[in-house]
């Protein structure tokens, strides 16, 4: 008989176990970390080199430089995977990370570049334009139109040495005058426009449209539901109380949407305001006050 | 006296519970949701940059970043978004965002336009301010590209906000999430005359 003070063999294990896992833990901890860490460093950077949109930008470019760099890194790359140690490991990863930005660097064509600059003078020129009218609808409003005659006349000698250089493919040097007559038109919008207040009133057309406003906010609260109460949702107690709002909503939803498929919109407009309040208090129901 | 078989079940608890934060890291990365750095628990909040599922973490440049806890230390605290009342701190002059990147000189032409929003229900009307958008972006970052500068001409709603247009382009990504409805909300409505 075994004595009540001797653990059994299946305790020993058990203490072995333990004391293997006490005992070994913090390095076990600290060495898989490492290996994980680097694991995950060598899966990353083989993706960096091999399928990352620049390696192929590299491997399409044709520049013979740009791929000899490539394939240098490549070659630091499965070098360093084969590295014992891992601060070298990771030394040489960094090296091949930096050997592919220089490849990717190379295979930028000027192309590239000019496309760029094209690209970039385009959307100034559209805000100018997009500034211009503002500030011809702001001085009709006010009265002012020879401001916007004076403006146009100030910006003109720019924007004629704008087209004039960008007809000859010098969009870098196009650009220097298209943004002197953007920031003059910033600045004449600004002055008109200082210390203004606009006001976007809601006004509706027709009752459809209010019917599609009334649908967008309905909308609206739904999402909301999904944002604010996302966390919150997980405690069943909050889940049934926002459930019971939501289903009122749900159908009074499908009611609005029958009415507006008769052409009732006024009725349509009227329930959709009734749902939407039903989300609101769903969302109130779970702590959270949103107006309404 | 805890038994010799709980302590051994409680140290490959602990075991499993060191695993299980290796596996709540591979799924967070593969969660969708998980990009947006403006919806994230307090204990995520603001991580290291490569970390924090933005930036590439093999990048050289990525572990030169400066970490956003300590940059943003001294900066006036704000309850949502990344935690950082950007506006009061650039009003504080706490940070002075350059206008133009070949002219450290250059100041930004800051547009003082309010534009109010009436909208449906007791929800209070939108004030838009241009100036505390202009301390921060040029007209062209805007117009005509998001919003066309023209009265009745941009139809707006929440529900595209959520979807990442319009005010959503940068609001929940890079600005203040939606869910603080009383910052854009601010204008109460008139209070009814009995």
């Amino acid at each position: 008989m075994r004595s009540k003070s001797r653990p059994s063999s299946s305790a020993k294990a058990l203490i072995f176990i333990s004391l293997f896992i006490a005992g070994t833990a913090p390095a076990w901890a600290s060495e898989t970390s490492d290996a994980n860490h680097l694991a995950n460093r060598d899966k990353l950077v083989h993706t960096l080199l091999y399928d990352s949109s620049a390696a192929r930008k590299v491997e399409l470019s044709g520049n013979e430089a740009a791929i000899a760099k490539r394939a240098e890194a490549i070659k630091v790359f499965e070098a360093a995977s084969k590295h014992e140690y891992a601060e070298l490991r990771e030394e040489q990863y960094n090296r091949a990370v930096a050997l592919l930005y220089e490849a990717a660097s190379l295979a930028t064509s000027s192309a590239d570049s000019d496309d760029k600059i094209r690209r970039d003078l385009d959307n100034r020129q559209q805000s100018l334009d997009a500034l211009l009218d503002a500030h011809e609808r702001i001085m009709e409003e006010k009265h002012s139109s020879d401001l916007h005659a004076a403006l146009l006349e100030e910006i003109a000698a720019d924007r004629l040495a704008a087209d004039a250089l960008l007809a000859e493919g010098k969009a870098a040097a196009a650009r220097v005058h298209v943004d002197r007559a953007y920031v003059a038109a910033k600045l004449s919008v600004e002055r008109a426009r200082k210390g203004e207040t606009l006001l976007r009133e809601l006004k509706f057309d027709t009752p459809e449209d209010e019917y599609k406003y009334e649908l967008d906010r309905n909308d609206t609260h739904r999402m909301l539901l999904k944002v604010l109460l996302d966390d919150k949702m997980k405690n069943e107690r909050i889940r049934e109380g926002v459930n019971v709002h939501v289903a009122k909503s749900d159908e009074l939803r499908e009611k609005a949407i029958l009415f507006a498929g008769n052409k009732e919109f006024e009725s349509a407009i009227e329930t959709l305001e009734k749902s939407t309040k039903e989300l609101v208090m769903a969302i109130r129901s779970a702590g959270i006050y949103i107006p309404g | 006296m805890i038994s010799l078989r709980t302590r051994a079940i409680t140290s490959i608890g602990l075991l499993a519970s060191i695993l299980a934060v290796f596996v709540h890291a591979a799924v967070a990365q593969d969660n969708p949701n998980a990009f947006n750095r403006l919806m994230k628990p307090p204990s995520e909040r603001n991580a290291p940059p490569e970390s924090d599922g933005i930036h590439d973490p093999t990048a050289d440049g990525t572990l030169m970043l400066q970490p956003p806890q300590e940059s943003f230390a001294g900066l006036p605290k704000s309850r949502s978004g990344n935690y950082v009342n950007w506006s009061k701190a650039i009003e504080n002059e706490l940070v002075t965002p350059r206008s133009d990147i070949h002219d450290p000189d250059a100041q930004a032409i800051v547009f003082d336009l309010n534009i109010i929003r009436e909208v449906k229900g007791s929800m209070p009307d939108v004030v838009y301010p241009h100036k505390q958008h202009t301390q921060w972006l040029d007209c062209s970052n805007c117009h005509p590209a998001i919003f066309i500068p023209m009265k009745g001409a941009n139809q707006i709603s929440m529900a595209s906000i959520l979807m990442g247009e319009k005010c959503g382009v940068c609001h929940g990504k890079v600005a203040f999430p939606v869910s603080e409805c009383r910052r854009c909300h601010s204008k109460p409505k008139p209070v009814d005359q009995p």
